[in-house]
C-alpha cells in the first residue's frame, strides 16, 4: 500500500507570523484522483513541497508507504512522486523531447543511456498529452499553454505511481483543460496511479476527481468523498462565496454568485 | 537560434574535425616564433617524444638546438595555453549550467579576481612554501576562488532565485571589490607592483613542463567530474526543486561542481593570471553545434578552448615581436564584442516576446 500519511503536519518559516500549515492531518490513499482544494494561500502548494521533501521537516510527520520522506534517497522519492510546477518561466533551449526524456534520470546510474524502452515511453508520454508535434520544438519557445502539457508529458514519462499537479490546467484553453482532466482520469482509471491534483475550478473537480481536501489558513476544513466537501454552506464558509448548486445527469455544476455576502470584505 | 544541433553522428565528426584542427594548431604554433623551425620538423620532434617510436630515426638531421627550442621553451608553452584554454572554457559551461545564466563565466562572477586576490596576496607578502608540490600562492588563489563563488552564489540567493540580473550584480560587485583590493595591496608594496600587474593581464610566458603536468592533473579532475555530472547539470537547468523532483540530489551537484570549477579557474589563474571571457564566447559557439546537453557540449567546449587559446597565445607573441602582448589582453579585444553582442541579442529576444 502506498498511501502518503500526512500526520499532524506544520511548519511555520522563521518569518512568518502565523504557521502556513497547522496541524493537517490527511491520507492520500492509493487509486484515487483526489483534488486538494482552498482558497489562495491556503497552503496547499506547501503541502505538496513537504511530499516532494522540498521542505524538509525533522520530524516524519509525512510518510509514504510507511517511511518518513525524509529517509529517501532522491532518486527513489523520484521514482514514487512525480511533479508538475505550478509555472515555469522557461527559459530552456532543450527540445520539448529532451525534456520530457529527463523524467527517466531517476531509473538511471550515471553511463547509462536511454534504451528503446525509455524512448517507447517518452513518445508514449508526449502522445497521451497531445504534444508529439512539438517534439523538436525549443522548450522556451512554446507558449504558457504548451510548456505546461510539457511538463505533464514529463511528469508522466516518469512513470511514477503518484503524480502531483499544482493547477496543471491555469494556463490551459477549455479544450486542452477537459483532454487533461481527462487523461489523468484515465490514468487512475486504467494504470492505477493515484493522483494529488491542486485546482480552483469546482466544475471539473466534481467531473473528474472523486476524493478532495479542503483548506483554509493551514487548516483542514473538510475531507472525504468530493460531493460532501463541495457543500454550499462549507463553501460559503471557506470563501465566503455563495454558490448555486445545480444537478445536470448525475453531476453537480457550481455557479459562484455574485451578490455573496462578504465579496467586498474578502480583504479584513 | 532556430538551427537544429547536430545529429550524433555529426556531432562526432566535428568533434574529431576540431581534435585533428588542434593536433595542427599545436605545430604550427610551436613552430611559430623567433627561431623559424619548419613544420615537418616540429611535428617529427613533437612525435619523437612519444613512446614506442623510433627516435633516432625521426631525429637524423634535426640540429639540437631546435630540439632545445620546441620542446624546453615552446611546446610547454602551448601546451599550458591548450589545457588552460580548455579548462576555461570547460568551467564556463558548468558555471552557465549551475547558474541557470548563459552570461555566467569566472571573470563575470568575481571568481578570477577571488583567485587573483589570493595570490597577490601570497606574492605581496612574500608568502612562499610548498606542500606536495603545490605552491602556496596556488592555495592562495584557491580559496580566494572558492571563498568568492560562495560569496557570491550567497548574495544572489538572498536576492531571490538566481536571477540574471542579481548574479551579474553580485559578481560585479564581488570583482570590483577584489580587483580594488588588488590594487591597494599593489602600492603598498611597489616593488612587488610589477609581479601582480603581470598576473592582472594573463600571460604564458613563463610556462614550464611541471605547470602544464599540473594544469593537465587538475583539469583531468574536473572534467571527469563534469561529465559524471553532465545529467544532473542538465536537469538544474530546469531550477533545483523540479531537477530534485525528478530525483538529482541538488545539494550533492552543486557542492561537487562547484568545487571542480572552483579549483579548475585556481588552477588555470595560477599558472597564468587572468584570462577573460574565453569560457564565455567558447561554450556558445559550441553550443550552437551540440546543443544544450552538457555531455555534449562540454568535449567540444575543451577543444574549441584550447585552440583559441593557442591561437591567441600565439599572436600575443608574434604581433610585435621581440616583445609580447599580454594574452588577457588579446582575448578580451576578441571577447569583449562578443559579450556585448549576446547582451544586445537578449534584449532582442525579450523585446520580440
Amino acid at each position: 500500500m502506498k498511501n502518503i500519511d500526512v500526520k499532524d503536519l506544520s511548519y511555520q518559516p522563521k518569518t512568518a507570523p502565523k504557521p502556513i500549515l497547522d496541524q493537517v492531518s490527511y491520507t492520500f490513499s492509493e487509486g484515487h484522483m483526489t483534488a486538494l482544494l482552498g482558497p489562495n494561500g491556503s497552503g496547499k502548494t506547501t503541502l505538496l513541497r513537504h511530499f516532494l521533501s522540498q521542505i524538509r521537516v525533522s520530524s516524519d510527520a509525512v510518510r509514504i508507504d510507511g517511511k518518513a520522506v525524509r529517509d529517501y534517497q532522491p532518486k527513489a522519492l523520484g521514482q514514487i512522486l512525480a511533479w508538475v510546477p505550478q509555472s515555469h518561466s522557461g527559459d530552456s533551449a532543450f527540445a520539448v523531447e529532451d525534456v520530457v526524456q529527463m523524467a527517466r534520470y531517476p531509473y538511471k546510474s550515471t553511463w547509462e543511456s536511454d534504451n528503446a524502452e525509455d524512448e517507447k515511453i517518452v513518445t508514449e508520454a508526449m502522445e497521451r498529452v497531445g504534444i508529439a508535434h512539438l517534439r523538436k520544438r525549443q522548450f522556451q519557445s512554446l507558449s504558457g499553454g504548451e510548456k505546461q502539457r510539457v511538463l505533464i508529458a514529463r511528469a508522466l514519462c516518469q512513470t511514477t505511481p503518484w503524480i502531483l499537479l499544482d493547477e496543471p490546467t491555469s494556463n490551459l484553453d477549455v479544450k486542452h483543460q477537459i483532454q487533461i482532466m481527462k487523461m489523468l482520469r484515465e490514468m487512475v482509471d486504467e494504470k492505477k496511479i493515484s493522483v494529488i491534483v491542486v485546482m480552483h475550478d469546482f466544475n471539473m473537480v466534481a467531473r473528474y476527481c472523486d476524493q478532495a481536501i479542503l483548506l483554509k489558513k493551514g487548516n483542514v476544513v473538510a475531507k472525504g468523498a468530493v460531493e460532501d466537501v463541495l457543500k454550499r454552506e462549507i463553501l460559503r464558509d471557506v470563501y465566503e462565496v455563495d454558490f448555486d448548486i445545480l444537478d445536470k445527469d448525475g453531476k453537480k455544476i457550481y455557479f459562484a454568485r455574485e451578490d455573496s455576502g462578504n465579496c467586498d470584505t474578502m480583504g479584513e | 537560434m532556430k538551427k537544429e544541433p547536430l545529429k550524433t553522428a555529426s556531432l562526432v565528426a566535428a568533434t574529431g574535425s576540431l581534435a585533428l584542427l588542434l593536433a595542427a594548431i599545436v605545430i604550427f604554433a610551436t613552430a611559430t616564433g623567433a627561431v623559424k623551425v619548419p613544420l615537418g620538423e616540429t611535428a617529427r620532434i613533437i612525435v619523437s617524444r612519444l613512446p614506442f617510436v623510433p627516435k633516432a630515426k625521426l631525429m637524423e638531421g634535426v640540429p639540437k638546438a631546435h630540439e632545445t627550442i620546441i620542446w624546453k621553451i615552446r611546446l610547454p608553452r602551448v601546451l599550458l595555453s591548450g589545457l588552460v584554454g580548455a579548462g576555461l572554457a570547460a568551467a564556463g559551461v558548468v558555471l552557465q549550467a549551475l547558474f541557470r545564466n548563459p552570461l555566467s563565466d569566472p571573470q563575470v562572477l568575481g571568481i578570477s579576481s577571488g583567485a587573483a586576490f589570493g595570490a597577490s596576496i601570497a606574492i605581496a607578502f612574500g608568502i612562499s612554501f610548498t606542500v606536495a608540490g603545490i605552491s602556496s600562492i596556488w592555495m592562495f588563489a584557491f580559496v580566494g576562488a572558492i571563498l568568492t563563488m560562495l560569496l557570491v552564489f550567497r548574495v544572489a540567493r538572498i536576492a531571490t532565485s538566481h536571477s540574471v540580473t542579481s548574479i551579474l550584480l553580485a559578481g560585479i560587485a564581488c570583482s570590483s571589490m577584489l580587483t580594488a583590493g588588488i590594487t591597494i595591496i599593489m602600492m603598498w608594496n611597489r616593488e612587488k607592483l610589477e609581479q601582480v600587474y603581470l598576473w592582472m593581464l594573463g600571460s604564458f610566458s613563463a610556462a614550464s613542463w611541471v605547470k602544464v603536468g599540473f594544469m593537465g592533473i587538475v583539469l583531468l579532475f574536473s572534467v571527469i567530474s563534469f561529465l559524471l555530472l553532465g545529467r544532473e547539470l542538465d536537469l538544474i537547468t530546469f531550477g533545483d526543486q523540479e531537477a530534485q523532483s525528478m530525483g538529482v540530489s541538488v545539494k550533492r551537484t552543486r557542492v561537487i561542481a562547484v568545487v571542480a570549477t572552483s579549483l579548475l579557474v585556481a588552477a588555470s589563474v595560477s599558472v597564468s593570471g587572468i584570462i577573460g571571457f574565453v569560457s564565455l564566447i567558447i561554450p556558445h559557439i559550441m553550443r550552437i553545434l551540440s546543443g544544450p546537453k552538457n555531455r555534449r557540449l562540454i568535449p567540444l567546449a575543451l577543444l574549441g578552448g584550447a585552440i583559441f587559446m593557442i591561437a591567441c597565445d600565439t599572436l600575443s607573441r608574434s604581433l610585435v615581436p621581440p616583445a609580447e602582448i599580454a594574452v588577457g589582453a588579446i582575448t578580451q579585444v576578441t571577447g569583449a564584442p562578443y559579450f556585448l553582442y549576446l547582451l544586445w541579442r537578449e534584449r532582442r529576444k525579450e523585446e520580440r516576446e
